[in-house]
């Protein structure tokens, strides 16, 4: 058999696996729950009248002293529960993907499963599907919370009559979203490659993106590098992506596709080089 | 076409830190009958198969398993390796883990599920398919991982510890399971078990140290037509070499370590029956000597013969 057929034929046997697994592991299965629960409670909330609030000039006003005047202007020119969701997912997509992605080669490694794989299948193929998996479960994920949000929409501003401007802006922010949530997918391809234990590499992208987040607020840099600095995690693009513009958003993608590539170069790097 | 060794190193090292686990790995080890490979721990024989699995890349030194280098993609499915310390997923049930081995092998999904199910039938836990690791016990989990390197083909088969934790039976099962498959493919079994080798295999490499100390035909190794060993009472009194070296065609005596109340005594072997003549001369001796023994074998256990060279101050 050609070998790019079979290398795909393994990929493919080791996604299928890994969905399944994620469905009935607690790892998985607290991923799923939590996530659930979460836009659960948010969708309530804006269900509840909160969405209705936070379109109104004194919402923008508020917003704009918290945040900044794109946000208001989001909140303002768009469908104001999706906006909502989308800043307020845009704010926890690093969050979640993280929880997702935590995994993928850590088990391998921590319990030295890997070593039933490599006598049948490259080191390539198995980083290639846990990378896969891992980003077809958040994209899944995020392609329902996206849906659940445009229906809340639809729901929430039924009087507008705005419908199929509702359910694009609902396709463009889900789409945003899974971009956005690609590059942390990768980036724990590398965290848990180099950590081998699904614990650590949870503490260690977690904290270390939080450890980053705070000492980038209290760097006093300024200029060209505050800029560089501010893009050394992907978090750096979360505002072009929140713009109410699809421009700067597009150009986001981009740079979102730009992270996933160095992520994954340095994590297949590590995971190559490790010791099984 | 002649074919390839099964497994080819030269110079092969493996540092860990500032530890040598191998140290200069010349071995060339032809298809055929089951290889043993032993020695006390430490000794370097898990390493020396995860570098041939490609678990462990060497430090130093080239290493081929039939004919190719370890991660070849030519290799898949065409090797398959019991390791000492790998788990199996959990909540997963055992069957549908093998099955997606077995998939990954070139097996259809349906073919898979068969497979899985035969191997489960050769280890004796057919039962045990639809459960999850975490509820069966640590032999039956051994059985499990014995059970995924008999999935497929393979031509080479390692098996790393391969009756450590199972009850007398069970290993006798696997026992007679590896030598009702040794005439299709190659094993490398390592064990502390030296008594398992000796029955199993046919040849066998002692490794000490991080180095080959030898590598022989078990029968070679162990002298059966030029050797009685006895396992004595007592400790053997020291002027008794002297008597039994004045048996005739008798070569040498060995004297057992305090407390080992062993002795082994080497003789020519002249064929014949000079063995026979010899050893009732040996018998005599010991008689006559007032020494009391318990057992007498000829040739010596590999045991002995690996204590032997693998002690600190040997060679």
């Amino acid at each position: 058999m050609d070998t790019r057929v079979r290398a795909r034929g393994h990929i493919g046997v080791l996604i299928r696996h890994d969905l399944r697994y994620t469905l009935s592991s607690a790892r998985g299965l607290l991923f799923l729950v939590f996530f659930s629960l979460f836009w659960a409670w948010v969708f309530s909330k804006l269900v509840g009248g909160l969405a209705a609030r936070l379109g109104t000039p004194q919402a923008g006003f508020l917003v704009t002293w918290l945040f900044d005047s794109n946000i208001a202007r989001l909140l303002q020119e768009r469908p104001a529960s999706l906006a909502a969701y989308f800043v307020v997912a845009t704010t926890l997509t690093p969050l979640f993907a993280m929880l997702a992605s935590c995994d993928q080669t850590a088990t391998d490694l921590g319990t030295r499963h890997i070593r039933f794989l490599i006598p049948r299948v490259g080191r390539a193929e198995i980083f290639v599907a846990r990378l896969l998996g891992a980003s077809i479960v958040m994209t899944i994920a995020q392609l329902l919370a996206g849906i659940a949000a445009t229906i809340v929409a639809l729901v929430v501003h039924k009087d507008g009559g705005n419908t199929g401007a509702i359910i694009a802006y609902g396709a463009q922010v889900t789409g945003l979203l899974i971009v956005y949530s690609l590059p942390i997918v990768a980036l724990m391809s590398l965290v848990s490659a180099a950590m081998a234990s699904v614990g650590l590499a949870l503490l260690a992208g977690v904290g270390g993106y939080a450890i980053l987040g705070v000492a980038l607020g209290l760097m006093p840099l300024e200029g060209t590098a505050a800029t560089i600095v501010s893009f050394l995690v992907p978090s750096g693009l979360k505002p072009y992506i929140l713009r109410p513009e699809l421009g700067p958003a597009l150009a986001a993608c981009a740079g979102a596709l730009g992270y996933v590539a160095l992520y994954t170069f340095l994590g297949w790097q590590v995971f190559r080089t490790r010791d099984a | 076409m002649v074919a390839a060794p099964i497994v080819r190193t030269g110079g092969l090292g493996r540092d860990f830190g500032g530890t040598r686990a191998l140290d200069g790995i010349d071995l060339t080890l032809e298809a055929g009958a089951p290889i043993g490979l032993v020695g006390p721990n430490g000794a370097g024989k898990t390493t020396f198969f995860s570098v041939l699995c490609g678990f462990l890349r060497p430090t130093r030194g080239t290493v081929e398993v039939l004919g190719r280098p370890p991660l070849h993609r030519d290799l898949h499915g065409r090797v398959a390796i019991l390791p000492q310390d790998a788990q199996f997923v959990k909540g997963v049930p055992v069957q549908s883990q093998l099955a997606m081995l077995a998939e990954l092998q070139g097996f259809s999904a349906a073919a898979a599920r068969a497979e899985a199910a035969r191997v489960l039938q050769l280890v004796l836990l057919r039962d045990a398919a639809r459960k999850t690791p975490e509820t069966l016990s640590h032999g039956m989990l051994k059985r499990i991982a014995i059970a995924q390197a008999f999935l497929g083909a393979p031509e080479l088969v390692l098996l790393d510890e391969p009756t450590a934790g199972l009850d007398p039976a069970t290993a006798n099962e696997m026992k007679n399971l590896i030598r009702s498959l040794d005439k299709e493919r190659t094993f490398i079994v390592s064990s502390h078990n030296l008594q398992d080798i000796e029955e199993l295999c046919g040849s066998v490499v002692i490794l000490d140290r991080g180095k080959i100390v030898e590598h022989r035909k078990v029968s070679e190794l162990v002298g059966r037509t030029s050797c009685l060993t006895f396992r004595l009472e007592a400790d053997p009194p020291e002027g008794i070499a002297a008597k039994l070296s004045a048996v005739a065609l008798v070569t040498r005596v060995e004297l057992g370590r305090p407390g080992e109340r062993r002795l082994a005594v080497h003789f020519r072997d002249e064929g014949e029956g000079a063995g026979n003549s010899t050893q009732i001369a040996v018998l005599q001796a010991l008689t006559a000597a007032g020494i009391g023994m318990i057992e007498m074998t000829r040739g010596q256990s590999l045991q002995d013969k690996v204590i032997e060279m693998t002690r600190p101050n040997a060679g």
